[in-house]
């Protein structure tokens, strides 16, 4: 287990925790970025019906 | 990460959809994605995939609030882990804290597992699984932190609650005033036990 890693006898969970949190936070953003210009045709294709609508 | 490995700031997340501003852009919209199955799996598998970031980022807000609750200047008596009340706070610190710890590895397991399946499901015929995949390696797979967090769940889920012990320490502030701070430790011999 990747609990008997290189520590002393305590681990202080809550640093671990949020070093986690940042990188997958960074990793869904590029994530995020990747499916966004995948499928900007079709979130074009999505958000111009409303602009058409508005436009009129 | 380098923001600048992909050219994205890092506080900059991408825009979706227009959102219908009142019931008949809403009436219409619906129409739409009712009649192109493609577009409606989109819109909806987007929004999907924000809110599993949503609830991770929330339960993630949480347990870091639970020490930031303790982490400002506080008047006491006397140090208050020497009291009743402080024994009762340090209970009621553990029962919370192991809340919002369970709460936040299980939806960062569930946020992995969802958005892996999605986009292996979506992007079997393309080029981007095998991007995507890479970049999971690239950025996790030698990731002790990662791997940590992963067999803590598992302990978490399938055996024990993790046995946590806060340390709440004083620092005098001035002659009336404590500042508190919370740090709080797994022991790992319990956790190999």
């Amino acid at each position: 287990m990747q609990i008997d890693m290189a520590l002393e006898g305590e681990v202080d969970i809550l640093l671990i925790c949020e070093q986690y949190f940042h990188n997958v936070t960074d990793f869904t953003q590029w994530l995020f970025w990747q499916v966004r210009g995948l499928f900007s045709d079709e979130i074009d294709q999505i958000n111009s019906v409303l602009q058409k609508q508005r436009n009129g | 990460m380098d923001p600048g490995e992909t050219g994205i700031p890092k506080a900059d997340w991408p825009t979706w959809f227009v959102a219908p501003a009142h019931p008949l852009e809403r009436e219409v919209l619906f129409r739409v994605l009712q009649s192109n199955k493609h577009l409606s799996e989109i819109y909806f598998t987007v929004h999907m995939m924000q809110i599993n970031y949503l609830v991770f980022r929330k339960n993630h807000d949480e347990l870091v609030g639970l020490r930031k609750a303790f982490d400002q200047p506080l008047v006491f008596s006397q140090p208050a882990l020497q009291t009743d009340r402080g024994q009762e706070i340090a209970q009621a610190t553990i029962v919370e804290f192991t809340r919002l710890l369970h709460n936040f590895l299980a939806s960062a397991r569930m946020l992995v597992d969802v958005t892996r399946r999605w986009v292996r499901q979506q992007f079997a015929d393309s080029g981007f699984l095998d991007t995507y995949q890479e970049e999971v390696s690239r950025r996790f797979e030698h990731n002790v932190q990662a791997q940590f967090l992963e067999d803590l769940r598992d302990f978490t889920l399938h055996r024990a609650l993790p046995l946590s012990i806060p340390e709440l320490r004083m620092q005098k502030v001035d002659e009336n005033a404590l500042k508190s701070s919370l740090r709080i430790v797994l022991l790992k011999d319990y956790l190999l036990d």
